[in-house]
């Protein structure tokens, strides 16, 4: 059952002016379609600028796309209007990158996790009290940080802070983007045991995003790996993972450094990125060492192999 | 000639307050041998940084050093201010992680390299401009006559970094120290910078002391690896040997933190690094450590050799 669907997703962004320059558009997501499933971890890969971010803040509402549509429950989110839009927000919440620029340095803690529950008109004084209580076990902090402010705390702390605040209104969907990056390795870790916990626990999806091959290897269950704005390879993590189709999910999977690895892949295996982007054909064209003619020409479809959806002229 | 290119001996850095002293980098010692990749790992705040910046004397003024600082058969910590300058850049060439901040973007990316040239080389301006295309093309940029009148920002993070490496190997340094190179760059484009430096080893045949947080990118570098916790070295030894039978607890907790295969649960290590003023009495590691006892909580062990070249500062190896 799906609780989310993206279907043809555009939007473009405005670059490049001044007094006479050409105005260039160009799509920071272009074209593409996914769905997350109940109780699924759905991760979305990709390096920076291959527009991961933009797609959970369109997904968010945040910024209203170009063209194409966000399903949410079967129902499109821009077309959501006053309480039907206060309900998708209660459903749809986000946890941040950096937890020392998302929480307000002069709010109490008390007061950055009763704000949600004020704001949706839940409970009152009491049980809102009670609700924060259990959230915060569940994260694993203890009463006494409800009267601190954030700057009292550390890193992994404070992400943990996020993700409390993220869970008060009990929601359907988290969307965590790159909820680790800011955090040393062994903060990682608590915090990566922390959402494997709660999805088990409260039944909710999760859009993982993260440039960080091993964490999304160990926490989706299916990944969409992105390139300048499209999705070039979707399906399951362990097949991805096992036998990566699409050139640039093999470049990406190859170049992640890795712990056991027998011998560091040679250079030769890597050809030189190029600023060039060839607008007709396909976008990784100029780094791919399978480039062949039709693909300096034409876009490549996507075209279903072994479960997975993958976009290259190699498979058409 | 000696085969120990750096030298350093119980090496203190103390950040001066009003109130106490703070020691920040403790009684840290290590020597790289010619050729040898040297790797300095750990978490944020762990004095990695600091470590490298003192080899260069680069310190922040309101900190102290004191120690043993012996390159090439020279004496870093009693050269005057005009003989550490002809060092710097000339016979230790330093990376930094962050390529931006550390061009200046108002000169052109050859001009900068150039510099460093005409600096410390005594060439002329044109010779050095010249000489400079030859080492863009060293670091692999494509039409480097081309990039050579480019300004930083039009460069991308991968270049920038590449122009970085140029300046610090072109004048054929002995020691290359290389501070998180890769940590603002995207995995691909971090897997090029890597190989680029491993060909550079072969054909320089550099020293290099190579600083990172990540376990897995220093696995793939460096050939001996210290592990840093609270300013000071927990474990010493062969990367290899680290990785497959890492002793010290910290160590296996920094390998057990990686997520390596799905299902298998991350035993992360509990709690945070302490601030340096709240470090703990005996071990600094001994509040976090799942094996630690009352005697760990007194006294601090020193760092010895367990295993023949592997050394571990722990009482229950």
């Amino acid at each position: 059952m799906e609780i989310l669907e993206v279907k043809n997703l555009t939007r473009s962004f405005q670059v490049g002016h001044g007094l006479w320059g050409k105005k260039t558009i160009i799509n920071a997501v272009d074209d593409i379609s996914f769905s997350v499933k109940r109780n699924e971890v759905f991760a979305l890969v990709g390096e920076s600028g291959s527009g991961k971010s933009t797609v959970a803040r369109l997904i968010l509402r945040l910024l209203p796309p170009t063209s194409g549509h966000i399903y949410f429950n079967s129902t499109d989110i821009n077309q959501l209007k006053g309480q039907d839009l206060m309900s998708y927000r209660r459903n749809m919440q986000v946890v941040f990158q950096d937890p020392f620029a998302s929480l307000n340095p002069r709010m109490r803690i008390i007061d950055t996790l009763s704000e949600p529950l004020i704001v949706h008109k839940i409970g009152n004084k009491e049980e809102r009290l009670k609700i924060i209580k259990e959230i915060l076990q569940k994260v694993g902090l203890s009463d006494d940080v409800l009267n601190r402010y954030p700057h009292e705390f550390s890193g992994g702390q404070r992400q943990r802070i996020c993700i409390a605040r993220a869970l008060v209104l009990s929601p359907q969907f988290i969307i965590a983007d790159e909820p680790l990056s800011s955090l040393d390795v062994s903060i990682q870790a608590q915090i990566i045991n922390l959402f494997v916990e709660l999805k088990k626990e409260l039944n909710i999806s999760l859009l993982f995003i993260s440039h960080d091959l091993s964490v999304i290897h160990y926490i989706s269950d299916r990944v969409a790996v992105m390139y300048m704005g499209k999705i070039v390879e979707m399906g399951n993590t362990e097949e991805v993972y096992d036998e990566p189709l699409h050139p640039y999910t093999r470049l990406l999977i190859s170049s992640a450094p890795k712990i056991h690895r027998e011998a560091p892949i040679s250079s030769r295996q890597i050809k030189e990125s190029f600023d060039g982007i060839s607008t007709d054909g396909c976008a990784f064209e100029p780094r791919c060492q399978f480039s062949k003619g039709t693909c300096k020409t034409a876009k490549p479809q996507h075209t279903t192999i072994k479960g997975r959806q993958v976009a290259c002229h190699l498979y058409t | 000639m000696s085969d120990i290119l750096l030298h350093v001996k119980n090496l203190n850095i103390t950040l001066k307050r009003d109130t106490h002293d703070l020691n920040i980098v403790s009684n840290l010692s290590f020597d790289i041998s010619r050729s040898m990749v040297f790797g300095l790992v750990g978490e944020s705040g762990c004095g990695k940084s600091l470590t490298a910046l003192s080899i260069l004397r680069l310190l922040p003024q309101n900190m102290t050093l004191t120690g043993e600082i012996v390159f090439d058969g020279r004496d870093i910590m009693g050269l005057n201010e005009k003989q550490i300058r002809a060092i710097r850049g000339n016979e230790i060439g330093m990376i930094f992680q962050e390529p931006m901040t550390s061009l200046n973007p108002v000169l052109t990316v050859g001009y900068q390299i150039a510099e460093v040239l005409i600096t410390h080389k005594g060439m002329q301006k044109k010779e050095a401009l010249d000489y400079s295309v030859e080492l863009l093309k060293a670091v692999k940029i494509p039409s480097p006559e081309l990039r050579a009148r480019d300004y930083p920002h039009q460069l991308s993070g991968g270049m920038r970094q590449r122009v970085m490496i140029a300046i610090a190997i072109a004048c054929k340094p002995k020691l290359l120290i290389a501070d998180e190179p890769t940590t603002a760059l995207d995995v691909t484009i971090q897997a090029q910078i890597l190989s680029l430096l491993r060909e550079l080893r072969e054909q320089y045949g550099l020293s290099m002391l190579f600083i990172s947080h990540d376990m897995a990118v220093v696995s793939e570098t460096v050939d001996y690896a210290g592990i840093m916790y609270t300013g000071r070295l927990m474990e010493v030894g062969n990367v290899d040997e680290l990785i497959k039978k890492p002793l010290h607890p910290y160590t296996k907790g920094l390998l057990n933190s990686l997520p390596v295969k799905k299902g298998q649960p991350l035993v992360p290590i509990k709690g945070v690094v302490p601030p340096p003023h709240l470090l703990a009495k005996g071990c600094k590691f001994s509040n976090r450590c799942p094996i630690a006892d009352r005697d760990c909580e007194i006294e601090e062990p020193e760092l010895e050799e367990k295993l023949s070249g592997h050394f571990v500062r722990c009482f229950k190896v």
